[in-house]
């Protein structure tokens, strides 16, 4: 098959991984890249040549700007997945997002536990963010990282919770998940589909809404 | 089965040379033009389901390859992002994004070209004097030196900017890959249902507006393969009248289509160009929250979407409003 | 649900007692009596998709009807044991301890079959509130991935992740009484069960790794 099977309704976590990646963030360069040559060639530009031959960046999915023009410890947005790359080339660090600290997610935990009908507003990346910069930028933090990393699992773990009792109110005609991020939606996919789609096909068996043949008739591909 | 993006581009190459040269570069988009890049995107994105289906074609296609110029390239590959997590959840096949793929080929094979030239250090004349020296020179020039690093300031990582533009071109190629492979397991599925289309004329969107070029041939042909195989190892030996593969008389349809009833999760995103107030379709519900009103048929229910909303929501229920980019599959 | 569904196929044959509401000649070999008639009121049991359309195609005109009145279908359909009052009794007090997979193993797919030909609410609402109440364990079930599962991989390449192991901690007990739940199951439950615990597994195991 051109796609695997369990691909086909969902994705993988590393697939999630792939689109929170191309999100931007905030980094500290310990290089810098602005180039002085380009405002003396401003005065003198004797030839021809186009800017972009002498850009060290230049990238077709994200501005490259901010990559050309990077000042030491000054902080700049690049995508996520150039941050890492920085980062593990030691060439750069990530200053993590402000919900990312124990005051904030602390508040959060607080939140979550007090409100058992809805989700904190999170953002919709935060458990792959909070993975990512664990693993690969772990000395960026100024919380310490196995504190921050219990605290991600608590709320983790009481957001499963509440989805769980959640689950009790599927139905055949809608829902509304705010508040969900990626991961969570992605893990609860195949369940919370197919359990509506059966919900569904019982209810319009009941009501007689069989999908009647409305294709016209076709001349049939008869080889003989 | 393995798609080679070689062969996709290679294949491209020959449409698009028009178009390669013509990229220019950007930096930064002046903010002002970022809301004309939108509008436009829609008109290219619309051409595709109003042009009728012979005759204006090329002259569109000729009008929107100037438009290609002014989609900075973040858009595109945002767009092209959007498009691949849609087809991944979508359970029709969605029509190909013709000017989008277009655009994203020749960046791609645009930006391969620039990669290749500085790992062979092409780009070495950059500075003025040196196209004052004689070929000998340059060629001593770059083979002394790592080109790419003549070029920086020396106090950083030379092969940092290619390492990332390599990296940034096998996620693109990722991305591309996986939403093809996508589309070729549904036009497999639906191999059938698709035929079926194309032989029906009163579709508002025909085939080859839905299919690439390419997957078209792949499809008739898939089709016909298959067929050949059905037929000779049973149909032909069964009576004419139970010889059918599309009998739609019986309590099964034997055409499969997509389960337009399905199940997806939407995230409500409102008009692509942003505009609220513009959008027709919106109201505001008693929290004075913008939202669109949809009904379920089936169960003669309304439903109210409120912007940046995330739902569970039956797909022919917001199939228009995901073909109009307000809400995206997640 | 489409025309190559294996397990449509599969849950089409199911046999359903039906009783003939004609005598019809040369149809005896159906109850083991071949060149005789089954004769009217003989009961039997059919596969479903034979006896859907026996059930609502008519017979020969009886000669006692009225011209203009329908003509009595080949069989009527009997309610089958799955559908009795005692299993939907038993559903309703207990659904989440019910030996599904003993009553039918293809229960969902011959309910929806049974309700469209009979456009039977009653029976969609019991099953619809069976469904749900038997997914929230599926679901709990399923969602229990013990973290040893990953460490045996994991190990060897990093030690530092072993710290990191206290969640799921009773999962022996739950692996156990797993086996003889999924027993438990119908078709289309085990199917969202390994769908949903492949999910749940992925992503922890995405977690685990990071």
């Amino acid at each position: 098959m051109s796609l695997p099977k369990h691909l086909q309704e969902t994705f993988s976590p590393e697939e999630i991984q792939f689109i929170v990646e191309n999100e931007p963030i905030k980094i500290f360069p310990r290089i810098t890249t602005r180039q002085r040559i380009n405002h003396r060639d401003h005065n003198n530009n004797n030839k021809g040549h186009n800017d972009t031959s002498r850009r060290n960046w230049k990238l077709i999915t994200t501005k490259d700007f901010p990559l050309n023009n990077m000042v030491a410890m000054q902080t700049t947005t690049v995508t996520l997945w150039i941050a890492l790359l920085l980062k593990q080339q030691s060439k750069c660090s990530i200053i993590a997002p402000d919900w990312l600290t124990i005051r904030s997610l602390d508040q959060s935990i607080q939140y979550e536990k007090k409100h058992e009908d809805r989700f904190s507003k999170l953002p919709w990346n935060w458990l792959v963010l909070a993975q990512l910069l664990f693993g690969k930028a772990p000395d960026d933090f100024h919380d310490p990282v196995h504190e921050l990393r219990n605290r991600i699992q608590d709320l983790r773990e009481i957001r499963q919770l509440k989805v769980l009792k959640g689950l009790k109110y599927l139905n055949e005609s809608h829902l509304q998940l705010d508040n969900l991020s990626v991961l969570e939606i992605n893990e609860l996919r195949p369940f919370i589909i197919d359990i509506m789609d059966k919900l569904r096909e019982l209810h319009s068996a009941a009501h007689g809404e069989s999908n009647a043949n409305e294709a016209d008739d076709e001349e049939d591909f008869n080889f003989s | 089965m393995d798609i080679d993006i070689e062969d996709i581009l290679a294949e491209l190459d020959r449409d698009t040379t028009a178009v390669d040269e013509s990229l220019p570069s950007h930096d930064e988009i002046p903010s002002e033009s970022n809301t004309t890049s939108h509008t436009l995107l829609n008109n290219s994105l619309e051409t595709g389901l109003n042009n009728d289906k012979n005759g204006k074609r090329i002259t569109t296609t000729v009008a929107t390859d100037n438009n290609l110029r002014i989609v900075s390239p973040e858009l595109s590959f945002k767009q092209l992002m959007t498009c691949w997590r849609n087809e991944r959840c979508a359970p029709e096949l969605l029509p190909f994004p013709h000017e989008l793929m277009k655009r994203m080929m020749s960046r791609i094979q645009e930006q391969m070209e620039y990669i290749e030239n500085i790992s062979m250090g092409f780009l070495e004349n950059d500075h003025t004097h040196y196209s004052d020296h004689s070929p000998q020179d340059r060629n001593k020039l770059a083979t002394d030196d790592d080109p790419v690093a003549t070029r920086m300031n020396s106090n950083h990582d030379s092969k940092l900017p290619l390492l990332c533009m390599e990296a940034e071109i096998e996620r693109v190629k990722f991305v591309i890959r996986s939403f093809i492979r996508c589309r070729l397991s549904k036009i497999d599925k639906f191999s059938l249902y698709l035929r079926q289309l194309k032989e029906d004329d009163t579709n508002i969107i025909s085939l080859d507006e839905i299919l690439s070029r390419e997957e078209l041939e792949y499809h008739e042909r898939h089709f016909l393969i298959s067929l050949k195989l059905l037929n000779d190892s049973v149909l032909k030996y069964m009576p004419t009248e139970l010889q059918a593969i599309n009998d739609t008389e019986g309590s099964v349809n034997m055409i499969e289509e997509p389960d337009w009833n399905k199940f997806v999760f939407i995230h409500v995103v409102g008009p692509p160009d942003g505009n609220l107030e513009k959008d027709s379709s919106l109201t505001t519900n008693e929290f004075n929250k913008y939202c669109y009103s949809v009904t379920i048929p089936e169960l003669k229910e309304d439903v109210e979407l409120t912007i940046n909303s995330i739902y569970v929501m039956r797909y022919e229920v917001i199939r228009d409003l995901l073909k109009a980019g307000k809400v995206e599959l997640i | 649900m489409g025309y190559y569904d294996i397990d449509d196929i599969l849950a089409d044959s199911v046999e359903i007692p039906c009783k003939f509401q004609h005598d019809i000649p040369g149809l005896g070999y159906l109850e083991n009596n071949p060149g005789k008639p089954i004769s009217k009121n003989a009961k039997l049991d059919l596969p479903i998709w034979l006896a859907r359309i026996l059930a609502i195609v008519g017979g020969d005109a009886n000669p006692d009807t009225m011209e203009d009145e329908e003509p009595l279908p080949f069989v009527e359909l009997l309610t089958p044991d799955m559908f009795s009052p005692k299993v939907i009794n038993a559903i309703k007090a207990d659904p989440a301890s019910l030996d599904l997979h003993a009553i039918n193993s293809y229960f969902y797919s011959l309910a929806t079959k049974w309700i469209t030909l009979f456009n039977d609410k009653q029976l969609a609402e019991v099953v619809h509130n069976l469904l749900l109440e038997r997914s929230q364990i599926i679901n709990k079930y399923a969602g229990s991935v013990p973290v040893d599962l990953f460490h045996s991989s994991t190990d060897i390449g990093s030690g530092k992740k072993t710290g990191h192991s206290s969640h799921g901690g009773n999962s022996s007990m739950v692996r156990v009484s797993n086996s003889t739940f999924l027993l438990t199951l119908d078709e289309f439950e085990k199917k969202i069960y390994k769908k949903s615990h492949e999910s749940y597994k992925d992503t922890k195991r995405w977690m685990f790794e990071k």
